[in-house]
């Protein structure tokens, strides 16, 4: 049997779910039917009731219901509950346009935040981060992303991004480092205390207690993204001797 | 997306203290590679994420009524593609504020036209070709000789790695042999005699400064320090260490000192240029 790395597909190709391990074997033996549910992550789509890929990659499974595919591009097209990260571009009557690097600009409403009410509501100004989530996402319209949890009201981290400085990374990357598979942040993290936040649009948000340290760990994130894992470790043994 | 509100911040604080975004030193450039290509005079420069290409070119013209005795030479300038300063301007989207975008490639054209026409002044104004060698009878026939200057990726500093890709190219380039006896002239394809190479005067070197705010001053800046800068400054200085051309068109007013600290660096680092030219020629 093929183990889950090694299964490499290519756009267009059909995915059995029998040849990936831990995903429709278990369920397939303790529920015994054929209608266990599988969550298609990125990469992935349904039809014709069958599992076809659109990107070129390994496919990767949490050994419980979600299988994907690990591919990289450049050009990020927008998916509901995605983290991403944008810049105010423009202020319009309900809220903001935010230039999220998908193809239009998202709407980001000015109640869509941490105890937003209509006479107290965030003022961010053009050229403003924040960290997002996207709600709504198809190709006719735009898309539309917001800055709390819709069910508790509560941030949950998202909102406006003061001071630091925004990379640009590959999205294959950015979906590496945001599932925290990426050794390099907890290398840095070893030595460096530092704020971070990942965009799965394709841009990272660093923020260290002095320019020098920021720049040493927007710079090594940077170049960590084609290093091993022990070219990493020697990276920032060498940069954290600069301190 | 990274010409936001935050990074101009943190790149002026940064600089302030004495620190650059992509962590080199206040004088250093990016990293250089020049490839050369298979066929004579096709060079791709790359200077940190700015790649540009350049083709010389020779066809067999009139000369010009006024210059009878001197080949021509032309300089073209692409920015068309992936390194049109215009795309990376744009603000997407129609409802986005359409004054927004057009300003911005307004700005953006504006500087395309600057930077080719320093790219030109600097070539033909340093003499780099001996035009009176590209002539072959006074008034009949001379050379045309055309240098082709493509912009593929934009990583800021498009005028210091144009510059070297042009001379690169220059440098590289082999043209056919002519023969002249008595009245006959035979131009021998490259089939029949080995090319000779043009007879290039002097290599020139570009370096391009941008200045921020309290006369701060980058060599080489990247795409971010461009994009936040208050103003560049371009210095041309030739082989000889002579300096050939200033320009420093709007941003700032910069003091005459410091005009003169750049002239000091600048000299220092075309060396290094020029022998990095030259010894991807070699």
């Amino acid at each position: 049997m093929t183990s889950k790395q090694d299964l490499f597909v290519v756009p267009g190709m059909e995915i059995d779910l029998g040849l990936i391990t831990g995903i429709k074997d278990e369920n397939s033996q303790t529920e015994n039917s054929e209608e266990s549910a599988v969550i298609l992550g990125p990469g992935l789509f349904e039809k014709n009731s069958k599992i076809l890929s659109f990107a070129a990659g390994n496919i990767a499974t949490n050994f419980k219901d979600t299988i994907w595919v690990n591919y990289n591009k450049k050009r990020y097209i927008p998916e509901v509950s995605e983290s991403i990260i944008g810049t105010v571009v423009a202020r319009t009557a309900e809220g903001y346009k935010v230039d999220i690097g998908s193809a239009q600009p998202a709407n980001l409403n000015g109640l869509s935040f941490e105890n937003a009410t209509k006479r107290n509501r965030p003022n961010l100004s053009v050229g403003t981060i924040v960290y997002a989530k996207v709600v709504l996402s198809n190709k006719y319209i735009e898309p539309e992303i917001e800055c709390f949890n819709r069910n508790t009201g509560k941030a949950d981290g998202y909102g406006e991004l003061e001071d630091g400085f925004v990379i640009k990374a590959s999205l294959g990357y950015c979906f590496k480092l945001f599932k925290g598979t990426a050794l390099i942040l907890e290398l840095l993290g070893n030595h460096i205390a530092y704020e971070l936040a990942v965009g799965l649009n394709g841009f990272v948000w660093v923020k260290a207690g002095s320019p020098e340290t920021t720049i040493l760990v927007a710079n090594a994130i940077k170049n960590a993204e084609h290093l091993s894992e022990s070219d990493c470790a020697l990276m920032v043994k060498q940069l954290v001797s600069f301190l | 997306m990274e010409l936001n509100a935050n990074n101009q911040k943190f790149v002026n604080e940064s600089l302030k203290k004495g620190f650059r975004v992509d962590g080199r030193g206040i004088y250093d450039l990016r990293n250089l590679k020049i490839d050369l290509g298979n066929q004579y005079g096709s060079v791709e420069v790359q200077l940190g994420e700015t790649r540009v290409h350049a083709k010389t070119s020779i066809e067999l013209a009139r000369p010009l009524p006024d210059r009878p005795s001197e080949g021509i030479f032309i300089i073209s300038v692409d920015f068309s593609g992936p390194g049109s300063l215009q795309q990376g301007e744009k603000v997407s989207g129609p409802a986005s504020g359409v004054a927004a975008g057009s300003d911005a490639e307004g700005r953006a054209a504006a500087q395309e036209v600057a930077i080719s026409r320093l790219l030109e002044k600097i070539l033909k104004s340093t003499r780099v070709v001996d035009v009176e060698s590209l002539c072959i009878s006074v008034g009949e026939q001379v050379w045309r000789l055309r240098v082709d200057v493509h912009f593929l990726d934009y990583g800021g500093n498009y005028l210091d790695a144009g510059i070297i890709a042009a001379v690169s190219s220059l440098s590289h380039f082999r043209r056919p042999e002519v023969l002249k006896v008595g009245e006959t002239t035979t131009i021998y394809s490259v089939e029949e005699r080995a090319p000779v190479p043009l007879s290039i005067n002097n290599i020139p070197a570009c370096l391009t400064f941008a200045y921020f705010e309290n006369e701060l001053l980058v060599l080489d800046p990247s795409y971010l320090e461009e994009k936040f800068m208050s103003g560049s400054i371009s210095i041309a200085i030739n082989s000889n260490s002579e300096l050939c051309c200033i320009s420093k068109a709007g941003g700032i007013a910069i003091e005459p000192d410091t005009v003169n600290l750049c002239i000091v660096v600048a000299i220092e680092k075309a060396k290094f240029l020029i022998d990095a030219i030259r010894s991807a020629l070699k």
